[in-house]
């Protein structure tokens, strides 16, 4: 039982006023990011980071994945309300979501949605107390060569996991990993692909790609196509908060089977958002009301919220317990660790005890604060879409730029920042995905560490990543799951010519 | 259409190659073989330019063969509508080291309300001013980070 006295020990470091008050701030400033279009949460995050230089760390991180939790609802009530979807991980909620609004039943849709998303965040924490102490002790057995087989493993479960074209994902994989070898080499102190130019000396800033590539990418490819917000009313009324509170037990089949797969797609890297289609489609494949979804069957709104946000929050902990990001909010998070002078990984658990429990506990309150500020508050956070957008894109990049600027205090990390915008913006439009480079650039110097430590141990051997069954196991399942994206994509490739 | 998909994805394939080629280049300044200490400092890089050099190619070859030419990428009116937003941005970035985050701010959420969002004269200036105030309330006193600073500041004795 020593999960629930670490937890007990948690509550104790998170409770307190100035902790709760973090929690409402965070949350409600992630419902901001969430609702507004160009802001999600990867964004929302990296903006918010350099605020938290000087703050302990454990109030920083409470403050961030509260910000987390709060995006992930915000981004579904765009879904809902106006068929936009503030997050790539609510797209799914589209698809029956708004047609619920539109039929009339706007509050019942969101009340729907947090709910599902609330039960599938708590059960996310609940999977994340039992195991996070068993995966911790688990990597403590791992030495350079296991933490190489499993950022490979990593990236490998992105490439073919992440729908759409691998090789593209692959790219994207590569140009990160490059980004992140620029500046001073972590082992020599050689300077490399600088290129003589001062400013990369210090490397390029992952979180001035973060505002670029999601903030101001995302922002041109809105206004390209002339966004207007044709939303819906909503009134939030408790006693709708209610009903749907009681029927949701019919939903309790789905709601288990989509919390369990967004449990898994969060601790395996696959991420919130390929977690909710694929826990979309399932729903509809086995649900007796098939025929409804897609036009308002509230089932197919308890699906992707519920995996969600189950990922959302499991996603945590494979970036706590081996240093792995589930997701790209995920990846800026563990940034944002190693800026505080906090090493993820195994050890993070013995010598950092309180920051772990801390953060746990904190999960508990501070997605059951969301869940009632996000239903409190959500009339008043989509009166906001109303505002015209020629006024609100023009501050959202304003505050892009600025977040930008905090992050060192130079203007080059800006002039990246732009960059990187137009690089989200032809990536966007041309279904490159940006997760995997964000999580490469994070990734890289940890992941050529544990490489050429493993080299060092080994005399240049690479039979050392097969040396014991464990790092073994994770190099095949690494180089199968490559080997099988990279198969299927040319099967694809040829049955156009056969049909 | 003024821009095709298919030459879309053939010009980024191409960019992405020019980066590979970049990494390689980079890397070759240094060494890229094994020392007694292991691999040297161009090791890695090296090998991942070379990776993202044939990724690219073969991103290539696919958009060549399987992208028809018929798919847009963007039609001109949304190009305006891009530049209308990348434009006044671009010059904003390259005003704010000469005359401070503040005052370029200011003169941009002016003109966008101004020029795109049809806000009256009194309307656009105390959207520019109330944020900028903003700004400068949550950044300098509220988290003290410091923006970057002009000639304006120095006039009104805040740059220190």
């Amino acid at each position: 039982m020593t999960e629930i006295n670490s937890l007990l020990t948690g509550f104790q470091t998170a409770f307190s006023a100035y902790h709760l008050a973090l929690m409402a701030g965070g949350v409600l400033l992630g419902i901001l990011v969430g609702v507004l279009p160009g802001l999600g949460a990867p964004n929302g995050v990296t903006l918010l980071l350099p605020l938290t230089f000087t703050m302990p760390p454990v109030a920083a991180i409470i403050l961030l994945s509260s910000m987390y939790w709060g995006a992930l609802f915000g981004g579904s009530t765009t879904s809902i309300l106006f068929n936009i979807p503030g997050e790539p991980s609510s797209v799914a909620t589209t698809f029956d979501g708004h047609p619920m609004a539109r039929h009339g039943d706007a509050a019942k849709a969101l009340a729907t949605a947090f709910l599902s998303a609330g039960f599938g965040a708590l059960v996310g924490v609940i999977v994340v107390t039992l195991i996070a102490n068993l995966i911790a002790d688990f990597a403590l057995r791992f030495s350079p060569p296991e933490f190489f087989a499993v950022y490979l493993l990593t990236f490998c479960s992105y490439v073919s996991m992440s729908g759409g074209q691998p090789l593209k994902t692959l790219a994207t994989l590569l140009i990160g990993l490059g980004l992140a070898a620029v500046g001073m080499d972590t082992v020599s102190g050689e300077m490399r692909l600088t290129f003589g130019a001062e400013p990369l000396v210090s490397g390029i800033s992952f979180l001035a790609a973060v505002i670029g590539l999601y903030g101001i990418g995302e922002l041109l490819v809105t206004v390209e196509e002339g966004l207007k917000f044709d939303g819906l009313q909503a009134r939030m009324s408790w006693r709708v908060v209610w009903t749907t509170f009681r029927e949701m037990p019919r939903h309790a089949v789905t709601l288990v089977r989509s919390t369990v797969i967004g449990c898994w797609m969060g601790i395996t890297p696959g991420g919130p958002t390929a977690a909710s289609f694929m826990s979309y489609g399932i729903a509809k494949r086995f649900s007796r009301r098939k025929a409804y979804f897609g036009k308002g069957e509230p089932e197919g709104v308890v699906a992707p919220e519920a995996a969600d946000h189950a990922a959302g929050v499991s996603a945590l902990l494979p970036m706590l317990a081996l240093g792995v990001p589930g997701s790209a909010t995920a990846a800026v998070m563990m940034g944002g660790l190693m800026i505080w002078g906090l090493q993820p990984g195994p050890m993070l658990f013995v010598e950092h005890h309180d920051f772990v429990w801390g953060l746990i506990a904190s999960m508990y309150m501070a997605n059951v604060v969301a869940v009632v500020l996000v239903l409190a508050t959500i009339p008043l956070f989509s009166s906001i879409l109303r505002a015209p957008f020629s006024i609100i894109g023009p501050l959202i990049i304003v505050v892009c730029l600025i977040g930008a600027y905090t992050i060192s205090g130079k203007m080059f990390d800006v002039y990246l920042a732009l960059g990187f915008g137009i690089v989200g913006y032809v990536f966007k439009k041309l279904d490159y995905p940006i997760a995997p480079l964000v999580l490469a650039m994070v990734l890289g110097d940890k992941s050529e560490d544990a490489f050429r430590q493993a080299m060092l141990l080994s005399d240049g051997s690479l039979s050392i990543f097969f040396a014991n069954g464990l790092v073994g196991t994770i190099m095949s399942a690494a180089l199968l799951l490559l080997g099988w994206a990279l198969v299927s994509k040319l099967q694809i490739l040829r049955a156009p010519k056969g049909a | 259409m003024i821009l095709t998909r298919r030459s879309m994805e053939l010009a980024t394939a191409a960019a992405i190659a020019a980066f590979g080629g970049a990494m390689v280049a980079g890397s070759l300044q240094l060494s890229v073989g094994w020392a007694a200490t292991g691999p040297q400092s161009g090791y890695f890089p090296f090998r991942l330019g070379l990776l993202l050099c044939t990724v690219s190619a073969l991103l290539f070859v696919q958009a060549a063969v399987s992208v028809r030419d018929g798919t847009g990428f963007a039609s001109r009116e949304q190009l305006l509508r891009s530049l209308s937003m990348f434009g006044p941005t671009l010059l904003l970035v390259l005003a704010m080291p000469w005359v401070g985050c503040y005052a370029a701010t200011a003169v941009y959420l002016l003109y966008m309300a101004r020029v795109h969002g049809d806000f009256s004269w009194p309307r656009a200036t105390a959207v520019a001013l109330t944020t900028v105030l903003v700004l400068y309330l949550v950044f300098e006193r509220w988290f003290q980070v410091p923006l970057a600073k002009g000639p304006i500041e120095a006039w009104l004795g805040l740059s220190a």
